[in-house]
């Protein structure tokens, strides 16, 4: 069955233009240039908000785990009275970390330069040897750690902004909300949680390779081609007759939307004694069985790709985080999330599941990170100047701020770039 | 002071080599066949050790999965279209007390090289096999894969280790 897709009328209120990003396509420079990629951490990464943690990591007084907001290393952590503070790690001395491990549970962070020490709220205790001071220069309350101004949550997942001001993290989140909503409500207990450890890659590339890649459908009947064959999936998933759809839904959010293609095996699983005891019980949490049910069907586990703009994708069963660590070097967590109130075996077949298509050694994860290899190499063909992303440009539907395709069509990338080009061109 | 153990060192160390052999000669399905029907492949993810039925793993392969794994890489396609070349370098080979019965445990030493194209990768780690005696020789019941360096980023790990 082939989608029903009306032509679009025209695009209203073009963003600012961009030497480098146009409508509907982009300059390779986009992907190769230092300059433009500080201006990206600054317009983008210290501007917007940006998913640093789930709440899980952080479950009691004193957890803390360390992380990046674009290349600015942060600590989130969870002080003595439960409140959770995203505090740079830099000492306010001489520069150093003050918290070298990946998460940890402490009241206090002590800088071992100087010995300077400080509350999991970000207040330093007193400068060691404090005699040393005279009032006159310094007081303890001029450094404190310094710390994200704007730390916010969203069913369990902590997002910080570097900025005091703009708009706040529900309006950021817009309609990626609703699919996060959708992540959540399928655990028993109504919420997810970390603890599983991570997978962790890097690729000589850049960040948007990642971004644009999670929400592109285009690209898996080809270059996944090996893992449909051997595993038994059919690659038709992903071809022209696809019911699946690919949508841009604002604020350069996207996803890649398979409930249509996944609901015949949702709907016969539904229909088991099992299927009919979840429904029950998620109606009775959710007290709308319809809802409900929209949730089962939504399956969880591979019922849509989502990206929040500008680095965070729900994917599987996974939290995938993009960190940009250079313009041709990106760095790639994906943690695997838990169902709370689920059985430890349920839990186990997602980690099984996620590890099957993802991670460093997953039967589809390397075939993307060799692409981006590739990209990177015929990026340097001079003269080619241009990637287009025109593809279901005039079949798609506007429905709001979302515009809704063939799953194999390019609006995630369209609506990635739109938001890029309002943060990006606003600096000039 | 072990009294009793189903293998000597010298087998033990004909047995990894032999293996690195298969895994470096690309002869996988050869390599297969070592493992036993309930055998298991792993490499896990972030530290040493871990509780794969709670931590996620890079890999944790039965045997059905290694086969469809191998079935994958002999397709030759996107990744595999060069296929990674491999060096297996095993050393500090030891046969640990007999684990259960009718079970031996192997710990070995490994430096793998990995060539896919322009780039050379070097990853050391340390193994550990279960193995159990049947008619055709011994048999992999387990081979973990522990990486040393399982703590950072990595770049594609799509072969065998």
């Amino acid at each position: 069955m082939t989608p029903t897709l009306a032509r679009a009328p025209a695009v209203p209120e073009p963003p600012p233009e961009h030497p480098w990003v146009q409508q509907h396509r982009v300059h390779r420079n986009a992907y190769l240039d230092e300059q433009l990629f500080a201006e990206e951490l600054n317009q983008i990464f210290h501007r917007t908000w940006i998913y640093v943690g789930h709440e899980s990591e952080v479950a009691r007084p004193g957890d803390y785990k360390t992380t990046v907001i674009g290349r600015q290393p942060v600590i989130v952590t969870r002080d003595g009275t439960g409140g959770i503070h995203v505090l740079m790690n830099r000492c306010t001395h001489r520069a150093a970390t003050v918290c070298q491990a990946a998460s940890g549970n402490s009241a206090f962070f002590r800088c071992e330069y100087h010995g300077w020490t400080f509350r999991n709220n970000g207040e330093l205790v007193a400068p060691t040897f404090s005699a040393g001071y005279d009032p006159a220069d310094f007081t303890a309350a001029g450094f404190a750690l310094a710390r994200a101004p704007r730390v916010d949550s969203y069913r369990g997942l902590i997002f910080a902004s570097l900025a005091p001001g703009g708009e706040s993290l529900r309006e950021h989140l817009g309609r990626a909300a609703e699919y996060i909503d959708l992540t959540v409500d399928l655990a028993p207990a109504g919420t997810i949680r970390l603890g599983a450890g991570a997978h962790r890659y890097s690729y000589r590339g850049n960040w948007k390779l990642q971004s644009e890649n999670g929400v592109d459908g285009y690209h898996p009947n080809f270059v996944h081609r090996a893992f449909f064959e051997t595993s038994g999936l059919g690659a038709g998933l992903f071809g022209p007759g696809s019911t699946g759809r690919a949508g841009s839904l604002g604020r350069g959010h996207a996803v890649l939307d398979f409930r249509t293609m996944m609901a015949p095996m949702m709907r016969t699983r539904l229909a088991t004694d099992d299927g009919q005891r979840a429904l029950e019980r998620l109606t009775e949490r959710l007290g709308d069985r319809e809802r409900a049910t929209e949730v089962l069907l939504a399956n969880g586990t591979q019922g849509y790709n989502l990206l929040v703009f500008p680095n965070l994708q729900i994917i599987g069963c996974q939290l995938r985080v993009i960190h940009p660590r250079a313009v041709g070097l990106t760095e790639v967590d994906l943690y695997p999330y838990l169902h709370d109130g689920a059985g430890d075996e349920e839990n186990t077949a997602r980690l099984r599941t996620h590890e099957a298509f993802y991670g460093p050694s997953g039967g589809g994860g390397p075939d993307d990170i060799e692409m981006f290899d590739r990209v990177v190499r015929g990026l340097a063909v001079e003269g080619v100047e241009w990637l287009p992303l025109v593809r279901g440009l005039r079949r798609e539907v506007v429905d709001g701020e979302a515009r809704w395709g063939h799953i194999t069509d390019e609006q995630p990338q369209r609506g990635f770039y739109h938001r890029w080009l309002q943060l990006m061109g606003a600096s000039r | 002071m072990t009294t009793t153990k189903l293998m000597r060192r010298a087998d033990a160390e004909d047995f990894v080599y032999a293996e690195a052999a298969l895994l470096d000669g690309g002869r996988f399905g050869e390599w297969l066949e070592l493992f036993a029907e309930d055998g298991v492949y792993w490499v896990p993810a972030n530290e040493a050790d871990n509780d794969p039925e709670r931590h996620v793993s890079i890999i944790y392969d039965t045997r059905d999965g290694l086969a469809d794994r191998i079935a994958r890489y002999q397709l030759g396609r996107v990744v595999q279209e060069v296929p990674s070349r491999t060096l297996h370098l095993v050393g500090n080979v030891r046969v640990v007390e007999d684990a259960e019965p009718d079970v031996v445990e192997v710990t070995a030493a490994m430096v793998l090289y990995e060539v896919h194209g322009a780039r050379t990768t070097v990853h050391p780690a340390q193994c550990r096999y279960l193995l159990t005696p049947g008619p055709q020789g011994w048999r992999i019941v387990l081979k973990k894969v522990a990486f040393l360096d399982n703590d950072q980023y990595f770049p594609n790990l799509a072969y065998l280790f």
